[in-house]
């Protein structure tokens, strides 16, 4: 029996379609009210993920083995930090840095950086993804010389402002005796990086990189603005955090960057589960959706439901061509649905996610793969198959000989 | 109106048969009581009937009669509260629904008043419907299709069309394609000329006789229409829920014959 039904699925199926194109306008419009849940979960989903990958990719780039220690205003860290430091189990090197927000001219244009005075072997060691495009890193004890980022040299056009060689002054300013004084200092650039793409917590496209002596002797720094440590592999971070945390407690804020990544990614797990508990919602009213529409369809073919049973067909045949006609609903639904949620997907990732306090702007294409849609078609289904069985069980139900006198 | 008795005592319709051959549709002692809301209705109250193979009989009755209960019944659309129904001799009175299904779209072709034809399915479609349970492949279904057609007196010029851009007359012959296209035994008509002018009804009745002649269709029409009646082989008059009587039908008085 159920072979036979399987046989004539197809036959089901055009009727059904048929069934489908009697009331347009009410298949439409149920079909675009299916269409929202697919849509949504599509375009938020994937936006969240593109950029949630986006995000992740990022911080593993800046170093997975990286340990920032951050003291906060009441502790000043000293060579005696950098010795507990280094002897540390898992630590391959340590080095202190300094750092300041700067303005820099582009043309007539002041745009803002970020200035670092940092051991710059380690630091270019422990982030492989920096490069140098022209020049080279300065020698440790010429602290006039630096590298700069690449979107100091270059402006988002292309045109060049700076190369190896010319001087590039920094406006910045510091407090002295409680009052602000500004500074201009000028730098010989040795150095150009290579596009490094928006990141946290340091920006190298927009930094300009000092060697650490710069930090007291060029800049006027007394206190150093962190301790930067990086482990011997990633797998050493977590515990070393952990450790570090309660050694220095209030002292010091300690930031790694496994951490960040593990925390947007928690933070993305939240936002899929919100927007799938939110997708229920679309879903659970399309669920309901289908069932008024069949309802209302089986209402008015239960003539014709009467002729199909006289004529021969048996309820399973009857129930399936009903079932049938929810599914295609459903599926045009959910490509209609993904299909805009893609499109809306890329529109709001053009617009971009601003993190405030950054200035950060973060572009990612939206993150839309295969099983998602996969999935999204099937719960779609699904739906479309719950809404359509109270629609199938009543015409299954209907008397034949009372449904051919149906008016 | 002469009245053959014989027949109604013993339910035997033997016209132009020879005794014991399986009959193939048998009532006997139907019973049927429906409920409407606390009240209850006896449709049908001992009706025992023989169709036999060949036989074309016109049932009449006052409107309330059991006509239709009958027609539904015997149809395998309802079941009876008591008695036995035989279908080519086997007791089919307490099948399953998807048994009772099977054997209607095989062994039974119905026609209706309102001819009941899906309005948005086109001609072809429409006839083609009682195959699809089936499985039959495309190809054999075309050919049955294209067959039931012609002995159903239509053109094909109908078959890509909707059935409301076809007449009264001609919807009915579709429908009786619809009938005849999975090759039943059994026709069953509620009705038939119901909807009809009378000259369109008379084309009518005269497929129904060249259909239970030429392809030995064996045919049971329910109506009110006297016209009709007197075409068939047999007439049997039921009121109350009982066949009461039947009677030789007069040709002459056959609207096929009177207003061709």
């Amino acid at each position: 029996m159920t072979a036979s039904l399987i046989r004539i699925l197809p036959d089901l199926a055009r009727y059904a379609a048929k069934a489908l194109t009697e009331k347009k306008l009410r298949s439409l419009l149920t079909i675009v009210g299916i269409a929202i849940g697919p849509m949504a979960l599509t375009a938020i989903l994937g936006v969240v993920q593109g950029y949630s990958n986006y995000v992740i990719n990022q911080l593993e780039g800046l170093g997975q083995n990286l340990i920032i220690l951050v003291p906060s205003a009441n502790y000043d860290m000293s060579s005696s930090d950098i010795a507990f430091l280094r002897d540390l189990p898992g630590v391959k090197e340590v080095t202190p840095f300094y750092s300041l927000r700067a303005k820099a001219k582009q043309g007539v244009r002041d745009i803002d950086i970020a200035i670092y005075a940092v051991d710059l072997d380690v630091f270019f060691h422990a982030l492989g993804k920096l490069r140098l495009e022209e020049g080279s890193l300065p020698p440790p004890g010429d602290t006039a010389s630096a590298v700069i980022g690449h979107y100091i040299a270059f402006d988002e056009t292309g045109t060049r402002y700076y190369r190896v060689g010319d001087v590039l002054t920094l406006t910045y300013y510091s407090f002295k005796r409680g009052r602000l004084i500004q500074h201009s200092i000028s730098v010989i650039v040795a150095g150009v990086l290579a596009e490094f793409g928006n990141a946290f917590f340091v920006n190298p496209d927009v930094t300009v990189f000092l060697p650490l002596d710069a930090g007291p002797k060029l800049l006027g720094m007394k206190k150093w603005s962190g301790i930067i440590v990086v482990a011997d592999s990633p797998a050493y971070v977590e515990n070393l955090t952990k450790f570090l945390r309660e050694v220095y407690g209030e002292r010091a804020n300690v930031i790694s960057l496994i951490e960040i990544s593990k925390v947007v990614a928690s933070i993305t797990a939240a936002m899929r589960f919100i927007t799938i508990a939110a997708g229920s919602a679309a879903f659970a009213v399309a669920a309901t959706g289908i069932a008024a529409t069949m309802i209302t369809s089986v209402m008015e073919r239960t003539r014709e439901i009467g002729v199909l049973k006289a004529i021969g067909f048996t309820d399973a045949e009857i129930v399936t061509s009903i079932i049938l006609e929810a599914i295609l609903m459903s599926l045009l639904g959910s490509a209609f649905g993904i299909a805009a949620g893609v499109a809306a997907a890329y529109a709001l990732s053009t617009r971009g996610m601003v993190l405030q306090g950054m200035q950060v702007v973060i572009r990612a294409p939206p993150e839309i793969t295969l099983p998602m849609i996969v999935k999204t078609i099937a719960l779609t289904i699904v739906i479309g198959v719950l809404g359509s069985l109270l629609p199938a069980h009543r015409a299954a139900r209907i008397p034949p000989a009372e449904a051919l006198r149906y008016e | 109106m002469t009245r053959d008795y014989r027949a109604v005592d013993g339910a035997e319709s033997t016209l132009g048969q020879s005794p014991g051959q399986v009959p193939i549709l048998e009532l006997r002692d139907v019973h049927k009581v429906y409920k409407v809301g606390e009240v209850k209705v006896h449709a049908l109250r001992g009706l025992s009937v023989r169709i036999m193979p060949g036989d074309f009989v016109a049932v009449m009755g006052p409107s309330g009669s059991g006509k239709s209960t009958f027609l539904n019944i015997a149809g395998l659309l309802d079941v009876p509260t008591r008695g036995k129904v035989f279908l080519l001799g086997r007791d089919v009175s307490r099948l399953n629904e998807v048994a009772r299904a099977r054997i209607r779209n095989r062994v039974i072709g119905f026609v209706f008043q309102q001819f009941n034809l899906i309005p948005r399915l086109t001609i072809y479609e429409n006839i083609e419907m009682p195959l699809i349970p089936r499985g039959l492949p495309r190809r054999e279904r075309k050919k049955l299709v294209l067959k039931a057609l012609r002995e159903a007196e239509g053109d094909t010029s109908w078959l890509p069309k909707k059935p409301l851009q076809l007449s009264g007359g001609q919807q009915q012959r579709v429908a009786i394609a619809r009938a005849i296209v999975g090759r039943p035994r059994l026709i069953l008509a509620d009705e038939p000329t119901g909807a009809l002018d009378r000259a369109t009804a008379a084309r009518i009745a005269a497929l129904f006789i060249r259909l239970n002649r030429e392809e030995k269709l064996t045919i049971v029409v329910v109506t009110h229409d006297p016209e009709l009646a007197h075409c068939a082989r047999k007439i049997l008059m039921i009121r109350d829920g009982r066949i009461v009587g039947a009677e030789a039908p007069q040709p002459q008085r056959c609207i096929a014959y009177s207003r061709r």
